[in-house]
């Protein structure tokens, strides 16, 4: 008896309060406030990793014909087309976040607590495991699929076919489809302006790009009329398309409060001086990337996109003279101006330009290609026939949306043009790189494929 | 009690009276603890007179004595009958004093026992005059004894053991040393005193009638040096288990500022090694090749108790980023902040039977330190103050203007260049005549340091205290400004009831530190400089931008020194101990103990660190406002009971410990200041950052000890622990650890007695037990989230902590040992062997994991096991002892070795992991030389082709396994007295591997402006060349690639053994008769140096430290005086 108090008692005191700002797994889901944050952390995470807009842009953008590498001295492995399997930054990453989702799905089904907002929170959540494994599969095809927090299970997954994968994908983006509202909502639960969570329209937006990507034309095209149709989306003029009031925006990701401006921006433009005085170069600024000449070329005279949305900066005193451009969508120097957009009214018009082009919609296809062109200030296309179509919104795509995620690599990728547009690139990269066919998968860790005998590399990969 | 039979009684004491004695004496005692009670009332615990008259009659003054003082005197009738009138004036002087003044020309002298005073008749100790009739000669002549215990100076020695030949009975020497003890005529008297040699005396008839002078010489015994383990104390004699201590007296002698460096090498099985030279810096500490997967091999630091608290241990958490002191002090350590010089003892518990009441912190080994309590003794003033000078320590030469030259132009020459106009070195623009030595620029200055010491103490039977204060100072040898001060205060009280049945002792130490030292080590920057680049000081001292404009290092190295900093740490040390003996044989006891360590730290980062030039200066000022604080609670009760049972003492306890310890960390980081004035509150920056921490941990123990000693000669000890901690989950919290000592002290068996007389002492001893660990971080078992630091469209954020492991519990330690020690020639000699055998299994580790999980890793309980296993073996020997000389040597010696039985079960495992060999080893290429062809590194690969490869290895071509743990180290020291004069050497040694400078040096010689040491000169020059420098060349790149492997091969690593002679002390006590002339009660002055001359052949880095970019510990030279009153 005594003993027993006794022990009860030891154990009461072994209970201590957890170190501050640390709460234990339960607490984290006793109300929509404490809910809130874990959704809302969520986001965090994914803004500040490398599968992000800007962090994927730059790499992937680089290890296609995107970007150039300007630290000659050590060139980028992204750029010379030589990623090695200890490269684990966008599957690490992707995991990682995919954890944190996991455990919050799990967290928000188990609670007992009364949650008023839980369709937000569970439709949220969703979205981003989409998302995430929407990145994953492209990057690295078929991957393990983790739908738990339970380590002994994710520690043995083997690989699940894309097909898979995608289902998965376009299960819960059809769940979330239901789940959330059709306006925006901040993390309370409450109708705002603020386009920084995802509502029922940013679902069906990742659900054209989706299915475009499956080639589900019929689909695809559905999903964008819906999103299209809907009166709060309109395309904005090229130099408030970045804006946080654009009307163009979907979904996008705000910048944490300790980030001091985008990604794309403190990259490209902060602190740069145009011009520059030899023989100064963009290293010094911590200026790693500018934009490939022939992508700067690709634009048309009168491109409204090329004079607001690329920053020209020339060297002068040298001989002969050198020109850098770098990406300029996002210009301000302060992060509460800016979000990192994700997903855009112009790219669903892309989308459903390359679903009707599929479905033979010539018509159909000129006019939402057209939509975009003429906000940029160009005349409409010429393209009559389905293939010319399809190149011409290929071209448009690659101008459209540059740097913007990993869209131009995913775009080569699922169209089939990688090998021969990288096959000719490649050798012009500093350090000539070769392109090879299996390059358009990224290798798997090889941590993982070494602590899981499950996993299988990637083939062509050295492990 | 007994006195107040002693008094009483008629002088015909019977035995067969010893009833009505007991009851009368009972009686006696009642009123006589009245009276005291009421005396303490009415006077409290005054012990000085106030007396004056003119031939008094001496029974006048013992009644003015126990008005007074409420000391009653005792004397047997007819003893006064000889008094003569005494005459006295005295002003409050002590009782003891008074005494000796009314009694300095009566025939009989006095005795304080508790409190009464007993008369005797005085007769010189040395004649043996038969006289009195005190004893009862009748029967079997039991009588008591009086004596006194004085040391080799006549001042009486308080607190030493009196025991009567192998019985239970004993008492200690009061204040003035006297004692008095219940005997027979024939028995033994153990007479013993922590650091003098014990004495046995033979009790006489005589004795019992005239009082006992017993003098004690200061010793070299071992034996009966009071040892402090978990919740005791014993004797080395009957400790079953492996303790070492290092008394006050070893300390004293050495001038330094964390006490692990006064104890280096003299300590078998612990290795201590100082990280950095600069005051307050890093040290590090590993009992017995204590390791850990998790710990990648580096030692685990021992447990810390001091004054009954857990102490903080290993690395502080401080301010640790690029701007910060992370390098500077290298994480520092909790014992900078408590003064050596109040330390009583250490006390190093190393095997199963020691450590393991200590149950779940005990794995690592536990030290326990004590600081200097209050002792009941004659009120003394003391002293000691000490001075000197630190310089720097061991250190590689580096090259000089023309040694450079030649062998940058030899690299130009190498590469087939010419030299360019940017090799400014070279080229002529920076003269040949110029030749800085930057390391005396940087770092040559000689520091002062400055510690002085005072302390009163003072008490008599019942209450004793001491109140000490101490102030030290100790400069930087570094640039500008900028020392490491400490200041200390501390107190000691013990008060007792009369019938000692309750004591309580309180202590407190209070140490305030401040360094504003530059916080910055520019040991780094010794090489990264040519010795003809440009001053970059002017004559004033300030730094010279325009001057040294052409030097891309100069300026901006040197103004590191405007870097500014501001450490303040407070450390409380207090302790309450409450005892109580309600009956005979039990205590019971509890301790208190409190410790809390704080600091603030203010790291400034102003513009005079950067160019005047730079216009960015202002924005990218900084400061840092770093704040820690450790709390740590520990209550210890326990209750113990003794008794004899048949032939021998049994002893148990029970208890338990309870410890509560919170970290704190903040911190407020600004950026961008107005002004460099403003840099000391970061909220004036323009923009700030800040932190917060918290973290909590509690332990919980239960313990029970049996100890049972037979004849004297066979001791078995048995510990039982059970220990719960907030590091693991619910279901796993509590641990069962335990030990099992035994000894057997085989000198005391009749047949060695009779068979080999010189063996004094030999005891053979074992023990086994089990022990915990809990070295991970805390909470790794239960799933948490944390604050996101940013907000997320003013939303805040939550984000889950690493991955939980609810079943983590408790690693195990299998220790065991057996130990010999051997005394021979009445302890002139003693050797003392041990071997260990640790067995550590369900090891704590990271056990990595695919990042499918979201993680890299989670904590685990592992299957790999490691043995830890040596040999520790120390001699000590008195060579010669004479009158006026004597000679002592002490030698010790450990030899560890370790080894990864079986590494964990894990897919991708730790290359520097191999099962067989130590876990404190790395994997490395096999360094084949310098090629005499090419004159660059080659290496033979895992095929075993040699070559000069410079990228085409890979991991798997690393084939060499190197172990760095230490092979052997130890400690040699000498004593020397002659009359007054005393001189100590002592001498470390250690064996290991360390890397060599060419393996630190971060480029190869000849990239222009970057300096190398003189083992440059000995480089490779032509095809044919046989040497183990590499050519020298300007190619950085090439440089970088093949000093890459090169730092991971054998030839980065060379032996680094040394012997170090660590500190010299020589002493000169003043004579005692001339002291008392001078009025003083002890003065010594002394001359100590540390860290004097270093005999290794490790290319001029320090051996110990091993690195060429931390400063080396510092030599010191001090001259102090130590003085009491």
């Amino acid at each position: 008896m005594v003993l027993s108090v006794v022990l009860a008692g030891c154990n009461k005191y072994l209970d201590t309060p957890l170190p501050a700002g640390t709460i234990s797994q339960e607490n984290a889901y006793i109300s929509d406030n404490s809910v809130s944050a874990v959704v809302t952390g969520n986001f965090l995470k994914l803004v500040t990793s490398s599968i992000s807009t800007g962090s994927l842009s730059f790499s992937t953008g680089l290890y296609v014909d995107e970007l150039l590498d300007l630290n000659t001295g050590f060139p980028s492995a992204y750029y010379s087309d030589a990623i090695q399997s200890n490269n684990a930054g966008q599957w690490a990453d992707a995991y990682a976040n995919l954890y944190a989702v996991n455990s919050a799905l799990e967290g928000i089904r188990g609670t007992g607590a009364q949650l008023y907002y839980k369709n937000q929170w569970l439709g949220e959540t969703y979205f981003l495991r989409a998302v995430l494994y929407f990145h994953l599969t492209n990057l690295y095809g078929d991957v393990p699929l983790a739908l738990t927090s339970d380590y002994t299970i994710n520690n043995k997954l083997g690989r699940s076919p894309q097909s898979q994968v995608y289902d998965q994908i376009v299960s819960d983006l059809q769940q979330v489809k239901d789940l959330l509202n059709s306006g925006y909502t901040d993390g309370f639960g409450a109708a705002t302006s603020h386009r920084v969570r995802p509502n029922r329209y940013a679902a069906m937006a990742m659900l054209a790009k989706v299915y475009l990507y499956l080639q589900k034309w019929d689909s695809a095209a559905a999903m964008a009329d819906s999103v299209i149709g809907n009166a709060s989306y309109s395309l904005e003029d090229p130099d408030k398309v970045f804006g946080t009031d654009s009307k163009e925006t979907i979904w996008s990701l705000a910048l944490p409060s300790n980030v001091s401006a985008a990604y794309q921006y403190e990259n490209y433009n902060h602190g740069m001086p145009s011009p520059m005085v030899s023989p100064d170069n963009p290293g010094n600024h911590n200026v790693y990337g500018s934009l490939n000449t022939a992508l700067v070329n690709t634009f048309e005279a009168g491109d409204l996109r090329l004079s607001n949305w690329v920053r020209e900066v020339s060297v002068t005193g040298a001989s002969p003279v050198v020109t850098y451009y770098f990406p300029a969508k996002y210009t301000a120097p302060a992060a509460s101006d800016e979000n990192e957009i994700m997903l855009r009214l112009a790219e669903v018009f892309l989308i459903r330009a390359e679903a009707r082009a599929h479905l033979t919609d010539v018509a159909g296809a000129q006019s939402d290609l057209d939509a975009v062109r003429t906000r940029a200030g160009l005349p409409g296309t010429t393209a009559a026939t389905q293939d010319e179509l399809l190149d011409a919104i290929l071209r448009e795509r690659r101008i459209e949306l540059f740097t913007e995620g990993a869209s131009r690599f995913f775009d080569l990728k699922r169209t089939g043009k990688i090998d021969p547009v990288m096959t000719a690139f490649a050798p012009t990269k500093i350090r000539a790189a070769t392109w090879e066919h299996y390059m358009q998968l990224f290798p798997i860790p090889v941590n993982d494929i070494i602590q899981n005998p499950n996993i299988t590399p990637n083939p062509g990969y050295q492990h | 009690m007994q006195n107040a039979a002693y008094c009483c009684s008629r002088p015909a004491w019977r035995r067969h009276r010893a009833i009505t004695q007991t009851l009368l004496v009972m009686k006696l005692t009642f009123i006589l603890l009245t009276v005291a009670l009421l005396q303490v009332q009415a006077r409290g615990l005054s012990q000085s007179i106030t007396l004056s008259g003119r031939n008094m009659d001496i029974r006048e003054v013992f009644s003015v004595i126990k008005q007074q003082t409420g000391y009653v005197v005792f004397f047997k009738k007819g003893l006064l009958t000889g008094a003569k009138p005494v005459t006295l004036s005295v002003h409050d002087m002590p009782l003891t004093n008074v005494l000796e003044l009314a009694m300095k020309d009566q025939p009989f002298t006095y005795l304080i026992l508790d409190k009464t005073i007993s008369l005797s008749r005085k007769t010189p100790p040395a004649v043996d005059a038969p006289s009195g009739t005190r004893v009862d000669t009748a029967g079997d002549g039991a009588g008591k004894v009086l004596g006194r215990i004085l040391d080799a100076d006549g001042k009486p020695l308080a607190g030493a053991t009196i025991a009567v030949g192998k019985s239970k009975i004993s008492s200690t020497s009061a204040v003035d040393g006297s004692f008095a003890l219940d005997v027979r005529p024939g028995d033994m008297l153990m007479v013993s005193y922590v650091g003098y040699e014990s004495q046995e005396v033979s009790v006489r008839t005589r004795h019992l009638r005239d009082a006992l002078v017993i003098r004690l010489q200061p010793g070299n015994n071992n034996l009966d040096q009071v040892q402090i383990t978990a919740y005791g104390t014993t004797t080395k004699r009957f400790n079953p288990g492996d303790v070492t201590t290092i008394t006050a007296k070893e300390i004293e002698k050495n001038p330094v500022n964390n006490v692990l460096e006064a104890i280096q090498g003299k300590v078998p099985g612990l290795f201590i090694q100082q990280v950095t030279g600069q005051p307050g810096g890093a040290f590090t500490m590993r009992l017995r090749g204590s390791t850990n997967l998790n710990n990648n091999g580096k030692p685990i630091p021992p447990l810390i108790i001091v004054d009954g608290v857990r102490y903080p241990t290993g690395v502080l958490p401080m301010y640790n980023n690029i701007y910060s002191t992370g390098d500077f002090l290298q994480g520092g350590n909790g014992l900078n902040y408590i003064n050596p010089q109040d330390i009583a003892s250490i006390d190093v518990l190393k095997d199963a039977d020691a450590t393991a009441i200590y149950g779940s912190s005990g794995a690592y080994g536990v030290i326990i330190i004590t600081t200097k309590k209050a002792k009941p003794v004659a009120p003394t003033l003391s002293a000691n103050i000490y001075t000197g000078v630190s310089v720097k320590g061991e250190m590689p030469k580096l090259l000089n203007t023309q040694q450079y030259i030649m062998l940058r132009k030899e690299a130009v020459k190498n590469d087939g260049l010419t030299i360019g106009s940017s090799d400014l070195d070279i080229n002529g623009t920076w003269p040949a005549s110029r030749d800085h030595d930057w390391r005396k620029v940087y770092m040559g200055a000689s520091a002062q340091s400055t510690n002085a010491n005072l302390s009163y103490s003072g008490g008599a039977r019942n209450t004793s205290y001491v109140i000490g204060g101490s102030l030290q100072s100790t400069g930087n040898i570094q640039r500008h400004k900028g020392s490491f001060r400490n200041g200390s205060l501390r107190f000691s009280l013990n008060t007792a009831t009369v019938d000692n049945k309750f004591n309580l002792s309180l202590s407190g130490n209070w140490t305030s530190s401040k360094s504003d030292m530059v916080p910055y080590d520019f040991s780094q920057m010794l090489a990264l400089d040519a010795p003809n680049a440009p001053p970059a000081l002017l004559p004033n001292g300030t730094i010279d931008w325009a001057g040294a404009g052409d030097d891309p290092q100069g300026p901006s190295s040197f103004a590191n020194f405007n870097r500014t900093y501001n450490n303040l740490t407070n450390n409380l040390l207090a302790n309450a101990t409450l005892e109580y003996k309600p009956v005979k044989g039990v205590t019971l006891r509890s301790v208190f103990g409190y410790n809390e360590m704080m600091s603030k730290e203010l790291i400034g980062y102003p513009t005079t660190t950067m160019a005047p030039t730079n216009q960015q200066a202002a924005q990218s000022t900084l400061s840092v406002f770093h704040h820690y604080d450790i709390r740590t609670l520990t209550v210890s009760p326990y209750a113990a009971y003794e008794r004899t049972l048949w032939k021998g003492d049994l002893s148990i306890k029970a208890g338990g410990e309870i410890t509560d310890r919170v970290t704190y960390q903040d911190e407020i980081k600004g950026t961008g200041f107005a002004s460099d004035a403003l840099l000391t509150n970061p909220m004036a920056a323009n923009s700030t950052t800040s932190n917060y921490a918290q973290t909590p941990f509690r332990g919980l123990g239960f313990y029970g000890i049996v100890k049972y000693v037979w004849d004297q000669k066979y001791i078995l000890d048995l510990n039982g622990r059970r220990d719960g901690s907030t590091k693991f989950g619910r279901n796993r919290r509590f641990g069962n650890f335990g030990s099992i000592g035994a000894a057997w002290i085989f000198s005391e068996e009749k047949f060695i007695r009779d068979h080999v007389p010189f063996l004094s002492f030999g005891k053979l001893r074992a023990s086994t037990g089990v022990l915990g660990g809990d070295a991970i971080p805390d909470f790794r078992y239960l799933s948490t989230y944390t604050a996101i630091s940013g907000t997320y469209d003013n939303k805040l954020g939550l984000e889950p902590g690493g991955l939980a492991n609810p079943n983590l519990e408790w690693e195990k330690n299998r220790n065991k040992e057996v130990g010999l020690e051997l005394s021979f020639f009445k302890e002139r000699i003693f050797v003392e062997g041990n071997y260990y055998r640790n067995v550590t299994s369900n090891q704590l580790i990271t056990r990595p994991i695919t990042t499918v999980t979201g993680f890299s890793g989670y904590s685990m309980n592992s299957d790999a096991v490691i043995r830890n296993s040596g040999w520790e073996i120390s001699l000590s020997t008195t060579n010669i002892k004479m009158k006026d000389f004597s000679w002592t040597t002490r030698w010790n010696i450990s030899i560890p070795t370790s080894k990864l039985v079986k590494a964990p079960t894990m897919p991708k495992q730790n290359l520097n992991y191999v099962e067989g060999r130590p876990l404190t080893g790395i994997m490395l290429y096999k360094y084949a030389g310098i090629n005499p062809a090419t004159g660059v590194y080659s290496f033979t690969n895992a095929k075993g082709v040699t070559g000069d490869y410079y990228y085409e290895m890979s991991e798997d071509d690393k084939t060499e396994f190197v172990d760095l743990a230490p092979k052997y180290f130890g400690g040699f020291s000498n004593s020397f007295t002659y009359k007054q004069w005393s001189l100590d050497v002592f001498f470390t040694f250690t064996s290991r591997k360390g890397y060599n400078s060419l393996g630190q040096a971060g480029y190869l010689f000849g990239y222009w402006g970057v300096n190398g040491t003189t083992d440059w000169l000995r480089r490779w020059q032509k095809p044919g060349d046989k040497t183990d420098m590499p050519k020298v060349s300007t190619n950085l790149f090439d440089g970088l690639f093949r000093q890459n492997y090169f730092t991971s091969s054998t030839g980065a690593y060379t032996d680094a053994t040394y012997a170090r002679l660590q500190n010299v002390s020589l002493r000169y006590h003043f004579d005692q008769r001339l002291l008392k002339k001078l009025h003083l009660g002890d003065l010594t002055v002394y001359l100590q140096g540390q860290n004097l001359l270093t005999i290794s052949r490790f290319g001029g880095l320090d051996p110990e430290n091993l690195s060429a970019t931390v400063i080396p510990p510092l030599r010191a030279f001090t001259g102090g005086i130590n003085l009491s009153l």
